[in-house]
């Protein structure tokens, strides 16, 4: 059996969980909707390479498709902000219409994103140093760890620390 | 969902959570987290947090291109410090200054050239574990010093897969312009004017020209200066596009005619012209690389178009009805 095949039946056999899964994440009546996602992609996919557990893999791709779902969320708001934005003007009275104003959404994002910053700056350069290796040049913890010549466990370590310290810092 | 109020605790917990399971392949582990989600509802409000937070990060990198100027001063203790790598990347003064470094560096003769001619692309493993692809018509010369590591495309195209080395960055000289590099793959053209950085993995700093400033390409992007224009365009590109002629395709999304007969050039040597009449065709489709007349047959199937040869140059013009 080779690995795509191997990963449909799983998913097969783990529908249910999968499904459990996202029912715990965003409740249950987008929850099949999200498993239907999942499984397009595990379907859609070309011959992915080894997988040493196809249960965990696909339990990754869930995840996966939860931080997509979000991304999604934040451009489809983007989109209206600036539809919003472009179609203020056809307001034939001049008065406005939308209770929030659309730039603040951007400035606000912006913000948030300067503050994320300057809590990255808090850390200490070799926590700080791990996060960007790993969120921005996409190596994996293990070629992080092998990188800076430290355990994965302390990248992981640093990892929890710099987002413990940026969330609470940013806020929600 | 509806916002749930979490406690620190459980804020700390996501995060652990969510770290942990990035790149965990233990099933049971999994499992161990669907029972902690479904333990207390605010469990998954804390840590959609964690994921919101992670994914507004994405930006970061762009938000740094933007403004990046805080940072500079910094400079010289960041790169004493060996920390902050993001800090290296230069605004486009200093940066220029940096190509005249490269280039005398080459100068002095050292380091070793590759070349292509028109009917080969050519793999070259470097001894730091880099790969370089040169395409055809291609001049690359690689210098690997103990703190440095360069290499100056001086015609021609070259996908780069460069390999991390914290102390040892990777500059590539190319079109009078400098781009730095960290761990990270992306594909230079540097062809008869046309200057272009398509990005795949990582992160990639151009440096700018005369008037124009230095850019940061995050994996996904490209910068594109066609020949003869002033200024770089920066846009979203599927990078698999700008690297298909590494598995002998040439992939156009939508892009201009004018690119495609550069490539016609540059695949089948001489010249080739585009009748004014198709300049406002757009080009998308994939072909497969080789022979100049298999080029011209594939295009001539693609487009409403026929290729006249006359003396090696040839030109594109409207088919006949």
């Amino acid at each position: 059996m080779n690995e795509s095949n191997l990963l449909l039946s799983t998913f097969m056999q783990r529908r249910a969980s999968l499904l459990r899964y996202f029912a715990a994440r965003v409740g249950e009546a987008e929850a099949e909707d999200l498993v239907q996602e999942t499984w397009l992609r595990v379907a859609s996919q070309p011959a992915v390479g080894e997988v040493r557990n196809p249960a965990a893999y696909l339990y990754r791709l869930c995840g996966n498709v939860m931080l997509d779902r979000l991304r999604q969320e934040r451009s489809r708001a983007a989109r209206d902000a600036e539809w919003r934005r472009v179609n203020r003007t056809l307001v034939a009275n001049g008065e406005e219409v939308c209770e929030d104003v659309p730039a603040d959404n951007a400035l606000i994002a912006r913000d948030r994103l300067r503050r994320i910053r300057a809590a990255l700056d808090d850390l200490p350069a070799p926590v700080r140093r791990t996060f960007r290796l790993h969120k921005f040049e996409g190596l994996s913890h293990s070629e992080v760890a092998a990188e800076l010549g430290v355990s994965r466990s302390l990248v992981e370590k640093h990892m929890m620390r710099a987002l413990k310290h940026l969330i609470a810092r940013v806020g929600r | 969902m509806t916002p749930t109020v979490y406690s620190d605790a459980m804020r700390d917990e996501a995060v652990a959570w969510f770290v942990r399971l990035q790149e965990c392949d233990d099933e049971t582990v999994w499992l161990e987290h669907q029972d902690w989600l479904e333990a207390d509802p605010a469990h998954a409000a804390a840590y959609s947090a964690v994921e919101r937070l992670w994914i507004e990060s994405d930006d970061l990198p762009q938000l740094e291109a933007a403004e990046p100027a805080a940072e500079v001063i910094e400079l010289s203790a960041r790169r004493a410090a060996r920390f902050g790598r993001y800090r290296y990347w230069l605004p486009a003064a200093a940066a220029a200054a940096m190509v005249g470094a490269v280039s005398l560096q080459f100068e002095r003769g050292s380091g070793e050239t590759y070349r292509t001619g028109a009917d080969a692309t050519r793999v070259v493993a470097l001894a730091d574990g880099s790969r370089i692809v040169l395409n055809r018509n291609t001049e690359v010369t690689v210098h690997l010093a103990r703190n440095r590591r360069a290499a100056e495309l001086a015609s021609g195209e070259a996908a780069f897969d460069i390999r991390h080395e914290a102390d040892r960055p990777f500059v590539v000289a190319a079109g009078g312009r400098e781009i730095r590099v960290l761990g990270t793959e992306f594909d230079v053209l540097n062809d008869a004017g046309a200057f272009g950085v398509t990005v795949r993995r990582g992160l990639v700093a151009v440096s700018g020209t005369g008037g124009t400033a230095a850019a940061r390409l995050p994996a996904g992007t490209a910068l594109l200066r066609p020949p003869g224009a002033r200024s770089d365009t920066v846009s979203r590109a599927n990078p698999d596009d700008a690297f298909a002629w590494t598995h002998g395709q040439l992939v156009y999304a939508d892009r201009p005619l004018d690119a495609v007969a550069r490539d016609l050039a540059r695949y089948g040597g001489g010249t080739v012209s585009v009748d004014p009449a198709l300049r406002d065709i757009r080009v998308t489709g994939v072909i497969r690389i080789g022979d100049p007349a298999t080029l011209d047959r594939q295009l001539e199937q693609l487009l409403p178009i026929r290729i006249e040869r006359h003396n090696g140059q040839r030109a594109i013009v409207p088919a006949r009805h």
